[in-house]
């Protein structure tokens, strides 16, 4: 296990070098910088802002500072691990960098404001994911051929084409201007939690359903199912300890994918319920052209999905005890 | 002698597109206490399906058409499933062909074993563990090795004797052996077959023994039924059938298996032709497409099964038996 | 097997398909929208563009619809005094009508406004030509103003065959409903006036704030909608193709290395790149369109690049198994080149599984096009896609009018465009092998 765990974390490092170095490069080296899209700026104000954020630096000199082995002190001073009050700056030592937008905000002072709203409105989108979608992935399952299955595997399709936008409209049509029972937007408590989670969630909810009703009805025709039953065990037994437990396992490895689509959703429902997430920031970014904030942002959300995918992996191990961890690394 | 399991006329049917199709047409049989049947016929004959019937776990598309099944004076078939459970796995057992498939391959064999226990005679699962490990034992097996063992983790002789132990925990009176050596070597066949006929022994169990090999069941089995496309086509305690078999597609069986003795045969003699397709059954005698001795009744009609006069627990269905017999001489 | 005649696996997999009615309708109903897509200039919508300054939301009306085609440019007469006759107004029509096709080498519909009985204002509506209209520097009014008087006198319009008319030139305007249009749409649209003049359809899905009719705004938009999805799923099966068969093909330790590279792709959030880069090659707009691509060619490579990385996965394993078929291995002994054995043998091969994922695929990038255009990084105004829509529904949503018909719109066309696009990748899925995928 744990060299399973060392090959992915180096992997990983791999994956974020990467990530980190184009894009820097395409950042500093594309035309059209942080301050092109604000209203003409004073030749000597620009000069300063420029020279305050390196960027009059050569380019080797600024991906060292931010990816954080070397740093600069003001005088200009090449000091090699640091400026002495810490051993690496830059990337190596957490430290993402300042805004260009918001001036007065590192970014990792912007992540650590709006990751806990957007983790919460994830989190609960999961939570919808698999409490909407195994009973009704269960059941369709369980009563295989009825209406009640056919109408359950309209719903996961209807769910999982419908994008999230759509989705959202609608429910807000109903919920918040039909019955008036939830706000239209905001962030404080559980009120303003459940619509956009829901939405947020739905999709994903809709895919587990397919995975579990798939998957449960292929273990239900496996013989050691059938085994169970001419041993006289009673039906529940046999479904909860026989035929669910094999049949979860894709749902397990499904939260690895799951995860990475719902922080993609996540950008769109953020916009529209205006919740101040990590989401609404990376959009604002892109469009003002705040890099150091849009890199912080991406290089989170990859850690997140490779942190998730190894996590999901390592568990697909721990239950299914025929996968051998050198297929999964 | 009063029948441990009596199953008469059982028929299980499947619905299709093109029409309904009798996988199981009107299929009877008995065992008695203590005493080995065996259920022989080639893949798609309906043997597997018969011991499921009995057992009530004819899977869903396929539907019991008809039949009784007596065990202990009950009517197997008409019993609600509660009942059924209870017999199952306590009273009735049974072990099927693929024991990797068979074995749940998440759960380790020791948890297998005990949730019989734990269900049947609600006992803890520490309880039960010396139980299942008394189990494996009988079978030849170590226990502290195989008890916390995945069945993946096992060769396939040593998983068909989990199976087996599985299926004996509760001392059944009567276990079904659908193909139990069929996934096997040929090594190893023997061995889980004198496995099972040494517990057998032991416990007095009665043993269906479901089989395609008609050569391998010879030494193991005390009687011997032939299945020919969902109907009975002989049957006969085993040491007559094999030494004056009455009905042409047993004869041709027993034609076709290599022996050491006697001379060699070349080239093997084969029953020309296939067992026919479920949907679109020759009238009349199923076989007679592939029968030497086939005439136009046997095109026309479906012979039933009749006794002969001597010895008078030997039945065939065939129009020609008074031929056969003359021509032995009987 | 049985004597039930054996069919080849081709065939095989379309009576599957066929016994599929979802897949089949949802098959039906694509190519309709496709159809309907390609043809929208053909069918009798209102422009999708035009602003109506009306300023408010109107909600949707089952009526048949009227000569209210915006697409033209009208020269507009005032009647001074209602006509003495039927039988002369007709009369004066067809002069006037003849004095326009003298000017403009085309017949106009001519339109009566105001009462029945006593129309108020005449209109002579041509279809639009960007040479007629004012705003672009025509003099049409001018010189229809000059023959007008040149035909008139003290008491008004000399009819030819008695009588007068008075009428004043009220004015000339233009309404250009669909900005510049490919060769194919112009000839759709001359034949459209030609089958139904100017006649559009009623507000069957209302209009939104700015008076655009929703329901030719939702089918325009399926034209980019649809034609995104399709050049960037072309892309994706391009890129995923070609780089899966090399890779599955030549195995190894090439295999190896370009099998890493996806992995590490796969574990980025692709929607991320995809925004970052099409904001980066905003920055290089003029440069691309020197090179000759365009916006939205960027748009669909950008796109397409996002989800080439499963379609590339499944085709190496499909590959994989196919290096070691007997036919493959005969091929290359019997000294076919590589490129001939892929060409020939891998390739037809691969179609069934392709055509598969290309249904994965479409919708797919559908919902990241339509995320893109929703966030503002896609698509955009003047043209219409249906993520604009959706946006601009959601914009307009507030408590204190709800036009509820601006999110059915986008959503009843995207919903079900969708929703066909993955029953038919079901089906497509069940047809061509009963092993993967669903049970039942």
């Amino acid at each position: 296990m744990t060299l399973f765990l060392l090959r992915r974390a180096g992997w990983f490092l791999v994956t974020l070098w990467l990530v980190v170095s184009v894009s820097f490069v395409l950042m500093r080296a594309v035309r059209g910088g942080p301050f092109s899209s604000e209203r003409a700026l004073h030749p000597a104000v620009e000069q300063s802002l420029r020279a305050r954020y390196h960027l009059d630096w050569p380019l080797w000199k600024q991906y060292l500072q931010y990816v954080g082995p070397l740093d600069w002190s003001a005088e200009g001073h090449a000091l090699v691990g640091g400026d002495g009050t810490r051993p690496f700056g830059g990337l190596l030592a957490l430290d993402l960098g300042p805004s260009f937008k918001y001036r007065d905000f590192t970014v990792g002072e912007i992540l650590a404001q709006s990751l806990p709203v957007s983790a919460a409105l994830g989190a609960l989108a999961l939570v919808w994911a698999l409490a909407l979608g195994l009973p009704c992935g269960i059941l369709a399952a369980v009563r295989r051929g009825t209406r009640l299955d056919l109408a359950l595997r309209l719903g996961a399709t209807l769910g999982i084409a419908l994008p999230n936008f759509v989705v959202a409209g609608l429910l807000v049509l109903v919920f918040v201007f039909g019955l008036g029972w939830l706000p239209p937007a905001g962030w404080g408590d559980l009120q303003h939690f459940l619509l956009p989670s829901f939405v947020l969630g739905l999709p994903f909810a809709a895919y587990v359903a397919r995975l579990t009703r798939a998957g449960l009805l292929e273990v239900l025709n496996q013989d050691y199912v059938r085994t169970a039953r001419a041993k006289g065990l009673p039906p529940r037994l046999v479904l909860v300890r026989h035929a669910l437990r094999a049949a979860l396992l894709p749902v397990v490895t499904y939260l690895g994918p799951a995860t990475a689509g719902i922080l993609t959703g996540s950008l769109v429902v953020e916009k529209i319920f205006a919740i101040p997430g990590v989401g609404t920031h990376f959009v604002n970014s892109a469009l003002n052209r705040d890099y150091p904030l849009a890199m912080g942002v991406t290089l989170v959300y990859t850690v997140l999905v490779y942190a998730l995918n190894t996590l999901v992996d390592a568990a697909a191990t721990l239950l299914d005890p025929r996968i051998r961890l050198e297929e999964a690394g | 002698m009063t029948a441990l399991l009596e199953a008469l006329d059982l028929a299980v049917e499947l619905d299709t597109r093109e029409g309904r199709v009798p996988l199981l047409d009107g299929v009877s049989f008995e065992v008695a206490a203590g005493e080995t049947l065996a259920l022989v016929g080639e893949s798609g004959s309906g043997k597997t399906l018969t011991a499921l019937t009995v057992l009530g776990l004819v899977p869903p598309p396929l539907r019991v058409r008809a039949g009784r099944a007596f065990f202990r004076e009950r009517n197997l078939l008409r019993l609600p499933e509660r009942e059924l459970r209870r017999l199952r796995g306590r009273e009735l057992a049974i072990v099927f062909q693929d024991p990797l498939g068979a074995l749940h391959p998440l759960l380790t064999v020791e948890r297998q074993l005990t949730e019989v226990l734990e269900v049947h005679e609600r006992l803890t699962r520490r309880a039960a563990r010396p139980r299942a490990a008394a189990a494996l034992e009988e079978v030849g097996l170590e226990p502290e090795r195989v008890l916390a063992a995945y069945p993946h983790e096992l060769s396939g002789g040593m998983r068909q004797r989990v199976a087996i132990a599985m299926a004996l925990l509760l001392r059944p009176a009567l276990l079904f052996a659908d193909e139990p050596t069929t996934a096997l070597d040929a090594h190893l066949e023997v061995q889980v077959l004198e496995l099972l006929r040494a517990l057998q022994r032991r416990h007095g169990t009665a043993v269906v023994l479901i089989s395609h090999d008609l050569a391998r069941v010879a030494e193991f089995a005390d009687r011997v039924q032939v299945l020919y496309a969902g109907r009975t086509q002989e049957s006969a305690a085993a040491r007559v059938l094999f030494e004056r078999p009455l009905h042409p597609y047993t004869r041709g069986l027993l034609a076709s298996t290599p022996t050491l003795a006697g001379e060699p045969r070349f080239p093997l003699p084969a029953i020309p032709g296939q067992p026919p397709d479920p949907l679109a059954r020759p009238p009349g005698c199923a076989f007679h497409p592939r029968c030497p001795l086939a005439s136009a009744r046997c095109r026309a009609e479906v012979p039933p099964l009749e006794s002969l006069r001597a010895p008078s627990d030997h039945r065939t269905a065939c129009f020609e038996t008074p031929r056969l017999l003359l021509e032995r001489g009987a | 097997m049985s004597a039930r005649g054996s069919a080849s696996p081709a065939r095989q997999a379309w009576r599957r398909f066929r016994s599929s009615r979802g897949a089949l309708a949802s098959l039906l109903f694509l190519a309709a929208s496709g159809l309907a897509a390609l043809l929208a200039p053909l069918l009798p919508l209102a422009s999708p563009r035009v602003l109506a300054l009306a300023g408010e939301a109107r909600a949707p009306r089952l009526e048949l619809g009227g000569p209210h085609w915006a697409h033209r440019v009208s020269i507009r007469l005032r009647l001074n005094e209602p006509p003495r006759s039927g039988e002369l107004l007709a009369r004066a029509e067809r002069a006037l009508a003849a004095s326009a096709r003298e000017l403009t080498a085309a017949t106009p519909r001519i339109l009566r406004h105001g009462p029945r009985a006593a129309p108020s204002e005449l209109e002579l509506a041509l279809l639009y030509r960007p040479e007629l209209d004012p705003a672009r520097g025509a003099d049409l009014e001018a010189r229809f103003a000059t023959l007008l008087a040149s035909q008139s006198g003290p008491d008004g319009l000399h009819v030819p065959g008695g009588g007068t008319l008075a009428l004043a030139l009220a004015g000339v305007t233009a309404q250009d409903g669909y900005g510049p249009l490919g060769a194919l749409d112009r000839a759709l649209i001359a034949l459209r006036h030609r089958l139904f003049g100017f006649f559009q359809l009623g507000p069957w899905l209302g209009t939104d704030a700015k008076g655009r009719d929703l329901f030719a705004r939702c089918v325009f938009g399926s034209r980019v909608s649809l034609s995104v999805a399709l050049a960037a799923a072309l892309v994706s099966v391009v890129v995923g193709v070609g780089y899966g068969a090399l890779a599955g093909y030549f195995g190894g330790r090439l295999d190896a290395v370009m099998m890493r590279l996806v992995d590490v792709l796969y574990s980025i959030p692709f929607l991320f790149v995809v925004i970052f880069v099409i904001t980066l090659l905003g920055e290089y707009r003029t440069e691309l369109a020197r090179l000759g691509i365009g916006r939205m060619t960027a748009f669909f490579v950008v796109l397409g690049l996002s989800t080439w990385l499963t379609m590339a996965r499944v085709v190496r394993a499909q590959v994989l198994a196919l290096r070691q078929a007997e036919f493959v291995r005969a091929a290359r002994v019997l000294g076919a080149s590589h490129g001939f054995v892929l060409r020939v043998h891998v390739l037809p091969h691969l179609l069934g599984i392709v055509a598969v994922y290309l249904t994965l695929t479409l919708p797919a990038v559908m919902l990241y096009e339509s995320f893109l255009s929703f966030l503002g990084l896609g698509v955009e105004p003047p043209q219409v896609s249906w993520g604009i829509l959706a946006s601009d529904a959601l914009d307009a949503l507030n408590p204190l009018s709800v036009a509820w018909w601006l999110v059915l719109g986008p959503a009843l066309f995207l919903g079900a465009t969708l929703l066909a696009l993955n029953v038919l990748g079901d089906g497509l899925r069940d047809a061509l092998d009963p092993r993967l995928g669903r049970n039942g």
